[in-house]
């Protein structure tokens, strides 16, 4: 039963003996997992609305045709979500109309359903934004001072501003780190820096553009996994990627971007052997024809 | 980034870098006008009182010349002009061109200001390098509350956010400069061409890093009313007040 309002959709899996049931009527989904081989029953019935929307989204830079248009899709807690597209796409134009530095032509984004340029301090607090360029997104003196600086533009007391940078860049294993100066940080330390940076402020939203970019391998499997354990803690994530490769397998939801527009939204699984026409590269173990379409980058 | 800018901060824990930012700020002032008004008696205590402050901070000499070699150019010209365009008795030789001739009071007067040029550079390479932009923001603020009619937070955004971008072009700049030696930049004789060469690239790459800055700042919330780090006076400010008011009295008087 699929009529663009309802879903529902059951998977009997016998090999494995998992029954799942989801309902997803755009704002309630029922989720029934039924997994006998460790004998779980969980059922998830989440009436929660959306934390991000985007309606009709339009944008199109002046004197050019090129732009984002016509975009829409909603974000639920806890997805993590690949917006892919090649470059020159509109990733990066999409992004920076989520926490309010550009201002959609037609269109609006919500976060829970108040529009984003009404109140851009509230948006910039939910929506924590990465840039693809780590080196110009660090804005303290120290790793220390970095991570201070959003919950010091936020006004809170100095107790609670140290307590928050203290947890997070212990959380983040970096808290040995903590007096250096930022340009002696490798690439992968100072995509975490940025990261902390951001969840320093608590957003409910992190986005990230690019976030693999000028990543050498140490780097980016350091980012893969800190990447994977916020989303195991139920951090709302949307990442831009040329390269969906790497981040494939933990993704719950993949949009593709093609040409300014919104080409695809789906489960990564489904969507996986079409990519190649929007410009983004098939990943190899789906190209290789593995009986597990998606593995993980490293294993 | 194997070398690091001097000019930019970084964690140190030495005297200057506990001091408390506005005695910081107040002894840099009162030093640039001592520096000012300085002859080569008071130029030489000035600047060797900086460079011991240079070593206890763990600047290097080698360091600095690097970093400074295009101001040494810079002060070339000066000593130049100075020693040509300054009225003496005693001239040393004349060009060809009649008119212009090198006294020696042009020598040393030229000497003199390029001395004083190089101790302010000096003294605002300690002052940037054991600064937080974030602190000295404070301290514009606090010296600017009790005037009237200055906006002392935008004034304290300004002065801070030149700081943060001052790293940043100077890096911008070496970026560019290697990227040209490495496709035989020195084969290019004329140096205006030369010049330009750099300059556009490193404006518009400036230019690009600063939007890319100035939106991580926004999407952090940045605003004038942030909560600033408080004061921390470290007990050696009063050491520090006295010695740049003797220096600048000395200096006055003379
Ligand atoms: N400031 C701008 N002015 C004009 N065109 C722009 C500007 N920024 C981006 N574009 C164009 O808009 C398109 C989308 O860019 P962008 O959103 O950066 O793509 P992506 O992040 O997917 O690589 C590109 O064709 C780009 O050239
Ligand atoms: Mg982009």
């Amino acid at each position: 039963m699929d009529s663009s309002k309802n879903i529902f959709e059951v998977n009997l899996d016998s090999s494995e003996n998992i029954l799942e049931v989801n309902l997803d009527s755009s704002e309630n989904i029922l989720e029934v997992n039924l997994d006998s081989s460790k004998n779980i029953l969980e059922v998830n019935l989440d009436s929660s609305e959306n934390i991000l929307e985007v309606k009709n989204l339009s944008h199109v830079y002046k004197g050019s045709v090129r732009g984002i248009k016509d975009i829409s899709f909603a974000l639920k807690p806890g997805e993590f979500v690949i917006v892919a597209g090649q470059n020159g796409s509109g990733k990066s134009t999409l992004f920076r109309h989520l926490n309010g530095l550009m201002r959609p032509q037609s269109g609006e984004v919500l976060i829970h359903g108040k529009a984003v340029i009404k109140d851009i301090s509230y948006a910039r607090q939910k929506v924590g934004m990465i840039f693809q360029d780590a080196d110009c997104q660090i804005v303290g003196e120290t790793v220390y001072d970095d991570v201070a600086f959003g919950p010091e533009n936020l006004n809170l007391p100095r107790h609670e501003i140290e307590k928050r940078v203290e947890d997070i860049l212990t959380r983040l294993n970096m808290w040995h780190l903590k007096d250096q100066t930022p340009a002696t940080l490798s690439g992968g330390e100072k995509r975490r820096l940025a990261i902390a940076g951001i969840l320093a402020m608590n957003p409910e939203v992190i986005v990230m553009d690019e976030p693999f970019s000028n990543l050498d391998y140490p780097g980016t499997l350091d980012l893969l996994s800190l990447i994977q354990s916020l989303h195991e803690s139920g951090q709302t994530l949307l990442i831009a990627t040329h390269d969906i490769e790497k981040v494939i397998y933990y993704a719950t939801r993949m949009i593709i971007i093609h040409e300014g527009r919104l080409a695809a939204d789906d489960k990564p699984d489904k969507l996986l052997k079409t990519v190649e026409k929007f410009g983004i590269r098939e990943p190899c173990a789906s190209k290789l024809g593995s009986s597990k379409a998606i593995l993980p980058w490293h294993s | 980034m194997a070398q690091l800018n001097p000019l930019l901060y970084r964690f140190g824990t030495s005297v200057l870098f506990n001091l408390d930012v506005r005695c910081k700020v107040a002894s840099v002032c009162l030093m640039s006008i001592a520096v000012a008004q300085a002859d080569f008696t008071a130029l030489a205590f000035i600047t060797s009182l900086l460079f011991i402050f240079l070593h206890i901070s763990g600047l290097t000499l080698s360091e600095l010349a690097h970093d400074l070699r295009y101001f040494f150019v810079f002060l070339g010209v000066i000593f130049i002009v100075r020693s040509i365009v300054t009225p003496g008795t005693s001239n040393l030789f004349t060009f060809f061109i009649p008119g212009i001739t090198v006294s020696m009071e042009g020598i040393i007067d030229g000497a003199k200001i390029c001395w004083r040029f190089m101790a302010v550079m000096i003294m605002g390479t300690l002052f940037s390098a054991t600064i937080r932009p974030s602190d000295l923001k404070g301290a514009v603020e606090w010296f600017l509350k009790p005037l009237p009619f200055i906006p002392e937070k935008r004034a304290g955004v300004m002065v801070s956010l030149f700081i943060r971008f001052l790293p940043l072009i100077l890096q911008k700049a070496g970026e560019v400069s290697d990227a040209r030696k490495a496709r035989c930049v020195h084969l290019q004789k004329s140096p205006f061409k030369r010049m330009a060469g750099v300059g556009i690239p490193v404006l518009e790459k400036i230019f690009r890093s600063a939007d890319t800055l100035a939106a991580a700042m926004e999407s952090r919330c940045y605003s004038d009313e942030r909560r600033e780090k408080p004061f921390h006076p470290s007990g050696n400010e009063p050491y520090f007040y006295t010695i740049s008011i003797v220096i600048l009295i000395i200096t006055v008087i003379y």
